[in-house]
């Protein structure tokens, strides 16, 4: 038994299914921040001031004066002020809810707090909908069906006072348990609804700005240096599933942004930024040579505020969107563009993430009948650089001719002769300059700068490029993550038989290896927001339909002719049914377990005799004992009178003396009492 | 002697009763529980019904001795427990016991003298020793007592209060016989009382050692939480001013060791606790409202009470 008082209980359960609501707006930031944080000291204050009962000294009228004054005041912050529809009305529940809190008189007012704290919690979906949103909402349910449950019962008591009377009212364990499955069904009910209700995008309720992950590197000018500061930086800002199986390869180079024109201390783009194209999805052949059948990749960039989209060296082509998240319709359609540069954009707002996919194939070294584009001359450009400069190229470049192989002699001539390092030295006005003839040390930036000014001398189109490298496998959701950490910068250049190839002059750095631990709570914590994000926030029809079709192959059980894409679509549905099935059976055996080891035998037989005796219409009263019944059933039976007796007396004897008793011999008296019962019943009743 | 086993003795015990204390076995078996328990009985019923003949043949069977006090307005505490007698020819007080030094006493009409002498009666049965002129004397083992009270006649009477009442494991109605016993009565030839032809079963040293047994007789926990149950349901009623003391509770759990005994058990059962919580617990409830003398209504309520409480299986 839980002796608890039920009025505290209640007051608990209510303060809990205020602020959880309260809590969601103040972590989803915004103008609503401060108003959430009073509104939150406020609830704290009315806890006090309900037990003093300070609200009913105010009247009501005065209560209602407040009301109303609040909900003007909201109106005219929203018509003649620049306060949003939406952050107007939150301000206004929020307030709501604590004005009831002080002046919660009657059982009406309190129904009032828990609609209104319901209505905050759906306003909060248009400010957070971060992962954390789905935990809180899971522990609203339970908690608001625990609270609702709580409440009445103790209106009930507030009403009929009598029954307090009769007994203490307490929290029995069966009650709560009863409530807790309750609870749980609501919440499992919830979710399957969420699931299976047609809907479409966020569209009306999206939010109108939010800042996107702030990124170094990836502005329209570089200034050499900043990339250290972003090394140790673990927000992931790109997740990468290959529906194919997890790649073998581990080198990757996530392309971004790409520079032609150096000014001895930073880059900066010179060229047409605007870019050709407007399609959601778009081939690239001609620009990076590849050979092999594409492999398809679907992406999930976090929101950044830059509207680049990583690519993986050689892209064949991309689209927007992936099987379970369209992108072209709504608010969130989008067009890609490729610049002068080769550098990807897409046209959606910066604040949504972006699910695309790429189709990626081998990079191929050799011509083929395809002729590349002419290289832009833009590429060619050098600053004013010393005459050591020039000889310091020629040497590097050794007796190459063709681009590759200068390009190889270069990187061998950069990777053998300097070192990496993110502890930079102090480097004088032409950072360059300085790298290759003092410090010998730095980091891609510099290799990468020092690579392409040297391919340049030696009259290869190059160009810097920025963007990742690498990047981890994440075993718990089986995809690839990407962290800013992994920013990178390397060396793109121009064979006229082949296209732009890539080339990475940085030596290999020495990796630390991170707490295992604290690895795979990362990892589980990365693959949880991924699946928040695929499952929850952008889930919509086509999702549904792709994880509908999933389900029905899955139960089906014959993998019909299925394209790449909804693959991977089909291995999450197969998982989820699986661990529905598996759960539900637990729940089941569990269930069944639980009664059949509450019950031991020697009760089993007993109950077993008194529902059939119920059926013979000879039941037990509820006073009435164990030895009264059966010397009634056994009046009532006489035929079975000796098995009763026996019955009686090893029952008695163990159930209530520690007795021991011989378990196949009571069964099997109670199978003879049961069909003496059955065969007299007739007669008895007559 | 009896070689038999005491358990099948006081089933013959209750037999020989039976046979002159004709049609009241149940009634038997509760006084010889009470016996057995160490407690004391309250006959409440009229006149004429039988109930020295029970407090007799009880006695003769097991081989106790037997009083008989008629209690009056004006009967002292020293008329029950005894006086100090100053002997001239010693020169010496030497103590002449009263009718309460015997094994079963027969305290008729307790609520006819004044509370001074029943507090002394009552002093006694809970002591089972009684001091006179600083001098302690042990009452004779076992030690039982019936007192009777009448129920009809209020004037000048002293009923006793609910303190008082509580010292009585159990209260009881006798009742009067049923036509065919009394035609029995009537017709039988026998001219002097049959409770002399009543053989003795048993002597006061195995009647002590069954109640000893009492006391190893093991109640269970279901059990004990059922008790516990009924006793927690008196003290929330709303009929009841004030619930089963502590006291009640262990004296209910006694009667029903003695009378598992009784059953030829070595443990009680609900059954047992669901018969005798009605004689055990009634006289116990203070009501609100209404007389407590009203025996009748005590015992409605207990019974409703008890009908309500779910009784383990």
């Amino acid at each position: 038994m839980i002796h608890f008082n039920l009025e505290k209980i209640f007051n608990i359960t209510l303060y809990v299914i205020v602020v959880l609501p309260i809590l969601l707006i103040a972590t989803g930031g915004g103008p609503n921040l401060a108003i959430s944080l009073i509104a939150i000291v406020l609830c704290g204050l009315s806890w006090f001031a309900h037990q003093r009962k300070w609200g009913h000294q105010v009247s009501a009228r005065t209560w209602n004066f407040i009301v109303f004054g609040f909900v003007g005041f909201a109106l005219l912050q929203i018509l003649f002020f620049d306060v949003g529809v939406l952050d107007g009305a939150i301000q206004l529940l929020i307030v709501l809810t604590c004005i009831r809190l002080f002046s919660r008189l009657s059982v009406r007012e309190e129904f009032q707090i828990f609609v209104l704290s319901f209505m905050t919690l759906a306003a909060a979906t248009t400010v957070n909908e971060d992962m954390l949103y789905g935990i809180v909402f899971g522990i609203y349910v339970l908690a608001g069906t625990f609270g609702l449950a709580v409440f009445h019962l103790r209106n009930e008591l507030l009403t009929r006072p009598r029954l307090a009377f009769r007994a203490r009212p307490t929290l029995d364990r069966p009650y709560a348990m009863v409530l807790a499955a309750m609870s749980a069904v609501v919440l499992s009910t919830s979710l399957a609804i969420f699931f299976v209700f047609p809907r479409v995008g966020l569209g009306f309720f999206a939010p109108q700005d939010r800042d996107g992950m702030s990124m170094v590197g990836f502005s329209e000018s570089v200034e050499l240096g900043g990339h250290g500061l972003i090394r140790d930086n673990p927000a992931v800002v790109l997740r990468v599933e290959f529906p194919d199986g997890k790649p073998t390869r581990t080198q990757f180079h996530w392309r971004m942004l790409s520079f032609d024109f150096y000014d001895g201390k930073s880059w900066a783009r010179t060229m047409d930024q605007e870019g050709m194209g407007g399609a959601w999805h778009r081939d690239l052949d001609a620009i990076y040579p590849s050979q092999g059948t594409p492999q398809m990749v679907q992406m999930y960039l976090e929101p950044l505020d830059t509207t680049l989209l990583p690519t993986l060296h050689p892209t064949q082509s991309i689209k927007l969107g992936t099987p379970q998240v369209t992108m072209p319709f709504g608010s969130r359609s989008g067009r890609i563009r490729v610049d002068a540069y080769h550098d990807i954009r897409h046209t959606i707002p910066s604040n949504v993430g972006v699910p695309y996919m790429i189709w990626i194939a081998e990079e191929r070294t050799t011509s083929n009948e395809v002729r590349p584009r002419e290289a832009n001359p833009a590429f060619l450009q050098l600053p004013p650089l010393s005459p050591e400069f020039a000889q310091l190229s020629r040497r590097a470049r050794g007796n190459a001719d063709d681009p590759q192989r200068i390009a190889a002699n270069i990187e061998d001539f950069l990777e053998s002769g300097y070192t990496y390092t993110t502890d930079l030295p102090e480097v004088g006005d032409s950072p360059v300059e300085d790298f290759l003839f003092k410090t010998r040390r730095g980091h891609c930036e510099y290799f990468a700068t020092a690579a392409t000014l040297i391919l340049r001398q030696n009259n290869v189109p190059a160009r810097i490029v920025n963007g990742f490298y690498g990047g981890q496998w994440n075993n718990v959701g089986n995809y690839w993550a990407v962290r800013q950490g992994d920013a990178h910068s390397w060396v793109e250049y121009y064979d006229p038989q082949v296209g732009w190839l890539k080339l990475d002059p940085t030596p290999p750095s020495d990796s630390s290896i991170p707490n295992p631990f604290v690895d795979a709570v990362r990892k589980t914590m990365d693959a949880s927001r991924l699946l928040w994000t695929k499952w929850v926030i952008e889930y919509d029809l086509a999702a549904q339909i792709t994880a509908l079709k999933g389900l029905a192959d899955a139960i089906q059980g014959e993998p019909e002719q299925k394209s790449k894409d909804s693959k991977a679509s089909f291995k999450v549905s197969k998982g989820f049914v699986l661990v529905a099935i598996f759960g539900t059976l637990m729940l089941v055996v569990g269930f069944v377990f639980a009664r059949r080891r509450k019950v031991d035998p020697l009760t089993r037989c007993f109950q077993q005799i008194e529902t059939s005796a119920q059926k013979l219409n000879v039941s037990r009263g509820m006073d009435q004992g164990p030895a009264a019944f059966l010397d009634h059933l056994a009046t009532r039976f006489p035929e079975a009178r000796e098995p009763i007796a026996e019955f009686q007396k090893i029952y008695l004897a163990s159930r209530f003396g520690m007795g021991a008793f011989d378990a196949n011999h009571l069964n099997a008296l109670t199978t003879t009492i049961l069909k003496t019962m059955k065969r007299n019943g007739h007669k008895g009743t007559l | 002697m009896n070689t038999e086993k005491p358990q099948v003795r006081l089933k013959q015990v209750i037999d020989h009763v039976d046979t002159v204390f004709q049609g009241k076995r149940e009634l038997v078996t509760l006084s010889l529980a009470c016996l057995l328990a160490r407690g004391h009985v309250l006959l409440e019923d009229v006149p004429g019904v039988g109930k020295t003949t029970l407090a007799l043949a009880l006695a003769k069977t097991l081989g106790l001795n037997f009083r008989r006090v008629q209690f009056t307005s004006d009967l002292l505490p020293s008329d029950i427990v005894g006086v100090s007698v100053y002997a001239s020819t010693t020169g010496e007080f030497t103590f002449k016991p009263g009718p309460i030094f015997s094994n079963i006493v027969l305290a008729d009409e307790i609520n006819r003298t004044t509370p001074r002498t029943q507090s002394a009666l009552l002093e006694a049965m809970s002591e089972r020793r009684v001091t006179v002129d600083n001098q302690t004397h042990a009452l004779p083992s076992p030690f039982l007592v019936i007192a009777t009270q009448n129920p009809l006649e209020l004037h000048g009477t002293y009923p006793l209060p609910e303190s008082q009442l509580d010292r009585f494991l159990m209260r009881v109605s006798v009742g009067t016989p049923s036509r065919d016993i009394e035609l029995g009565l009537l017709t039988s030839r026998a001219s002097s009382a049959p409770v002399d032809t009543l053989p003795k079963l048993l002597d006061p040293s195995e009647f002590q050692k069954l109640q000893d047994e009492v006391d190893g007789i093991h109640l269970g926990e279901d059990v004990a939480a059922y008790l516990l149950d009924v006793i927690e349901a008196t003290r929330r009623d709303p009929r009841v001013r004030i619930g089963v003391s502590t006291r009640g509770a262990l004296a209910l759990a006694h009667a029903c060791r003695a009378w598992a005994l009784l059953d030829g058990r070595t443990f009680v059962v609900p059954d047992d606790a669901r018969r005798l919580i009605v004689p055990c617990l009634s006289h116990r409830l203070s009501l609100a409202g209404t007389s407590n003398v009203d025996k009748n209504h005590a015992e409605n309520v207990m019974e409703d009470i008890a009908s309500k409480v779910r009784i383990p299986t």
